[in-house]
């Protein structure tokens, strides 16, 4: 028998990736759109029994105009700050009429979920309602025009926070917020990194109950970046700390997915635009920011869940 | 039914499609459904630049002077198809089991590895795929009616016979010696490269009809009006001649040449060396020299007149040496043979230091004056540089330093008689004489077709060259196009193109060699199999392990990424053939897909 070489097995990324393609082409989304991928692959895992809830958001657009819809599964759009209730009503409808086997999925962007959606949200996870939440997060609301949202993160420049005035604060921590709630899975996923983005949606897509995913999505014309570095700014973000990969089970078990290589903050924020005005010291702040919440994800990895 | 009815029936959308267009506000249902898909949207129109598929040439290719396509047979190892492969290998070379065991591998230099960590184990896959893979004896084109004649069975002589016979010429080699394979059968010796592979290889050429007339001497035994039954000539004589010391004493008995000494222990003479050896040289005729008296019970002595860096012998070799008990001494050169009734009793040398560097770049020795010593010894072995033997040529045929003068095409001369190998004026590898074979096919199957060297040169020179695809000019000869998968551009993949984002660094694989007390204990005169081959092959583990390590680069293996990071959907794998086609209605030329290629095998192009 022959030996058959790692290369032959791995060599094609993802193996099964060109079964159940759902999303198709023809959308609307800008060139490079990282959310767009976000979508793709989690509609490659979720299948075509799925319900898909989408607030107000750049996804509203994308998705295409009536009487048409790029996505190959039902859609319902609803106003920005519903998407968790109106993913409730949908769970609790499609229940009634005893399809539970259907995947209820809400995808919205991060002004939808860190700012204007976050109280539906928090009473969703706090009933676990039987759904998977989706925030792909762009980092500012690029759909209106790039103004900035509380996922913006520290220093950066939006359209609201212009040159001499950047985003003040950090990034806030959502699933932080969402592990607060106590709900059975939570993960931050990079389409950077399919094998692990599967993989993920694979976990949720095995539980019952509210299961968060934070997606980042590189977008070229909010982040100032060429359409063609979308994938190299988003796998910069992991590798730099800024976004790093892990997920929450139960709100206390962290298990990080991805070890960072730990490749200086400089080189992720010094490829997009709207850090250009950032100088050294502003740099090195940045870094010592991400450097100590690692050391905290670190901290969180290692403490063993509560036993009663 | 009309045909588009037909389709239209097939459409399981094709109810959803009447519910698309609405005359009014009142036609609309009460809950607006979206049932119509978006691809009637060609997105295609807002590009400006358009992602293509297209192969560069990897640098091993090119590294390689005889234009070895090494990224191709790697890969089909790598998918454990070895068959495949050494087929592969032979489009260009008869003798992969030779190269993959002697060749000094020039291609690991140019690899893109090596400027990551180290480059990939090319030279040690040769051998694992002419050790692995079954010998296929390559296809003959039908009979020309031509016939050429190789004059020396060397790496150049066999290499243009092999070529000529898949041209379809009828190809006769004459060799001197007794068996052939030239420098390959007398100068290597057999724990470097077992007879019985190079036999296997030579074998190939016999199957496929190339006549080989051993012990015939062209210019003695035949004479040169004979060879004028030939269309045309290749002389690949080779150097036989050992340059002399310029000593006194050095016509004593117990002074032998390096290449005599191979010479005679490969034929399996008895040599009778004595108890101390002194070996004059550094290079790879001097190790090669050491080691096999090392086999043979003496000890020896390597004497350089400059230091370890500036020998030209190649590293692996020395360490070798080195390991198996040679000693070195540096800095010295011979002065005088000290003799005693005409026999060698021992070598005067003096010390010398290194001064500015000469034409070769190495520096130059300076002796330093009253500094002799007398080094006693039994046998003084030279290996000072080889010269070519010019007396047995034909007349007219230009020579210039030592060398035979020939073109572009190495045509000499006459424009019936070819050369090539060390006979011309080229680096002294096995790998330069195999490139110099081949480019003598071409030139001569040209000039017997009438055709224009400089035409085909055009048409299959690797990049920058000189390296010449023999795989092309078979194509180009048959004017026919080779149908690649993807399309070629004829040029070097760079280091800096590849996306260094997919590869992680990884340890080189190295091969076994037979340990040091093992080779010790057969090494006695007494011990039967004291030339046993050093280096052990690749494990069929480590092989695959080896092949992993390289980059492809410049070339699509289906990796999957353009498909993957496509945020369009507009990349899509063939399903009966190799690569991917790409939606050119919905792509929207984002060039995700060119910047994530890890080997830079896709390129935008303006529309």
């Amino acid at each position: 028998m022959k030996a058959v070489s790692e290369f032959s097995k791995s060599k094609r990324l993802i193996k099964d990736f060109k079964e159940r393609e759902i999303m198709g082409p023809g959308h609307l989304a800008c060139q490079g759109c990282g959310a767009t991928l976000n979508m793709r692959y989690l509609l490659k895992e979720a299948g075509p029994n799925t319900v898909m809830v989408i607030p107000a958001c750049c996804w509203t657009i994308i998705d295409g105009q009536f009487p048409f819809n790029t996505l190959g599964v039902p859609v319902m759009h609803t106003a920005f700050e519903t998407a968790a209730s109106a993913a409730s009503g949908v769970r609790a409808a499609l229940d009634r009429q005893g399809k539970e086997d259907t995947n209820v999925i809400a995808f919205a962007g991060d002004g939808g979920t860190f700012d204007i959606g976050l109280q539906a949200l928090s009473g969703a996870a706090e009933r676990n309602e039987n759904i998977i939440y989706c925030c792909y997060d762009n980092e500012a609301y690029m759909n209106t025009g790039i103004q900035r949202s509380s996922a913006t993160p520290e220093l950066a420049w939006t359209t609201t926070t212009p040159e001499g005035h950047p985003k003040q604060g950090k990034k806030k921590d959502i699933i932080q917020i969402l592990a607060a709630h106590g709900i059975p899975y939570a993960a931050t996923l990079n389409a950077a990194f399919p094998e692990d983005f599967l993989k993920k949606v694979r976990t949720a897509l095995s539980m019952k109950g509210t299961r968060f995913l934070h997606m980042i999505s590189a977008c070229p014309p909010g982040w100032k970046i060429d359409s063609s570095m979308s994938i190299k700014a988003m796998r910069m973000a992991t590798e730099s700390k800024a976004f790093p990969l892990y997920e929450v089970y139960d709100g206390v078990k962290y298990h990080i997915t991805h070890e960072s290589k730990g490749t200086p903050v400089k080189d992720y924020l010094k490829m997009q635009g709207r850090f250009r005005h950032l100088t050294a010291e502003n740099v090195d702040f940045i870094q010592r920011r991400l450097d100590y919440q690692w050391e905290q994800l670190l901290h969180r990895g290692q403490l063993e869940p509560f036993n009663g | 039914m009309s045909e588009k009815e037909k389709l239209k029936n097939m459409d399981p959308n094709r109810n959803a499609h009447e519910k698309l267009s609405f005359s009014g506000i009142s036609d609309l249902p009460d809950i607006v459904i979206s049932t119509g898909h978006m691809t009637w949207n060609e997105t295609g129109t807002w590009r400006y630049m358009k992602p293509r598929y297209r192969n560069l040439v990897s640098p091993c290719v090119v590294g390689c002077p005889n234009g070895q396509d090494v990224e191709a047979w790697i890969r089909l190892i790598s998918e454990g198809r070895y068959d495949e492969a050494l087929e592969k290998n032979m489009e260009e070379s008869p003798i992969p089991g030779v190269c993959g065991r002697a060749c000094f591998h020039p291609c690991e230099k140019s690899c893109n590895r090596a400027q990551f960590d180290r480059s990939v184990s090319i030279n040690n896959l040769e051998r694992f795929l002419s050790d692995h893979g079954t010998r296929k004896v390559p296809k003959v084109a039908a009979a020309t009616a031509k016939s050429v004649a190789v004059v020396g069975s060397g790496p150049a002589g066999l290499a243009c016979a092999y070529h000529l016979r898949r041209m379809g010429h009828a190809v006769t080699i004459y060799e001197a010696a007794k068996e052939p394979g030239g420098v390959l059968r007398y100068g290597i010796p057999d724990y470097r490269l077992p007879r019985d592979m190079l036999a296997e290889e030579i074998d190939v050429l016999k199957k496929m009809g190339v006549e080989i007339q051993c012990g015939v001497r062209v210019g003695t035994d035949v004479t040169w009006k004979d060879m004028e039954r030939f269309d045309r000539v290749f002389l690949g004589t080779g150097v036989h001649v050992s340059r002399a010391l310029g000593i006194s004493g050095e016509d004593a008995q117990g002074v032998m040449s390096g290449l005599n000494l191979l010479k005679k222990v490969a034929s399996g003479e008895d040599v009778e060396l004595g108890e101390r050896v002194l070996v004059i040289g550094g290079g790879n005729t001097a190790i090669d020299a050491a080691r096999t008296a090392m086999r043979l019970d003496a000890k020896v002595t390597i004497l350089y007149r400059r230091s370890r860096e500036e020998m030209p012998a190649h590293d692996d070799e020395v360490t070798a040496a080195e390991a198996e008990g040679v000693v070195f001494q540096m800095l010295a050169a011979p002065s005088k043979v000290v003799t005693e009734n005409n026999r060698v009793r021992a070598l005067e040398c003096v010390k010398v230091k290194l001064g500015q560097p000469d034409e070769s770049g190495r520096r130059r020795p300076i002796v330093i004056e009253g500094s002799n010593f007398t080094v006693p010894c039994d046998t003084v072995v030279t290996a000072v540089g080889e010269l070519a033997d010019f007396s047995f040529l034909p007349d007219g045929l230009k020579v210039e330093n030592g060398a035979i003068v020939v073109d572009d095409s190495l045509k000499t001369s006459n424009e019936r008689y070819f050369a090539g190998g060390d006979v011309v004026e080229q680096p002294h590898t096995i790998v330069n004489a195999l490139a110099a074979g081949k480019r003598a096919a071409i030139g001569i199957d040209c000039s017997l077709r009438g055709g224009s060297f400089e035409e085909a040169l055009a048409n299959i020179t690797l990049a920058t060259g000189p390296a010449l695809s023999m795989r092309q000019y078979l194509a180009y000869r048959e004017h026919k196009k080779i149908e690649e998968k993807v399309p070629v551009v004829n040029e070097i993949c760079e280091y800096e193109t590849l996306n260094m984002d997919y590869f992680e660094q990884s340890e080189r694989v190295r091969k076994a060699v037979v340990g040091l007390t093992e080779r010790m204990q057969t090494m006695p005169a007494s011990a039967p199999n004291r030339f046993k081959e050093v280096e052990l092959g690749l494990t069929e583990e480590q092989a695959a392990k080896a092949a992993d390590r390289c980059f492809h680069c410049g070339r699509c293996i289906e990796c999957d990424n353009c498909y993957i990071f496509c945020p369009d959907a507009s990349v899509m794998p063939k399903t009966d053939e190799f690569g991917y086609a790409i939606d050119d209605y919905h792509c929207k030329g984002c060039g995700v897909c060119v910047h994530e290629c890890p080997r830079n095998a896709m390129e935008m192009v303006r529309e």
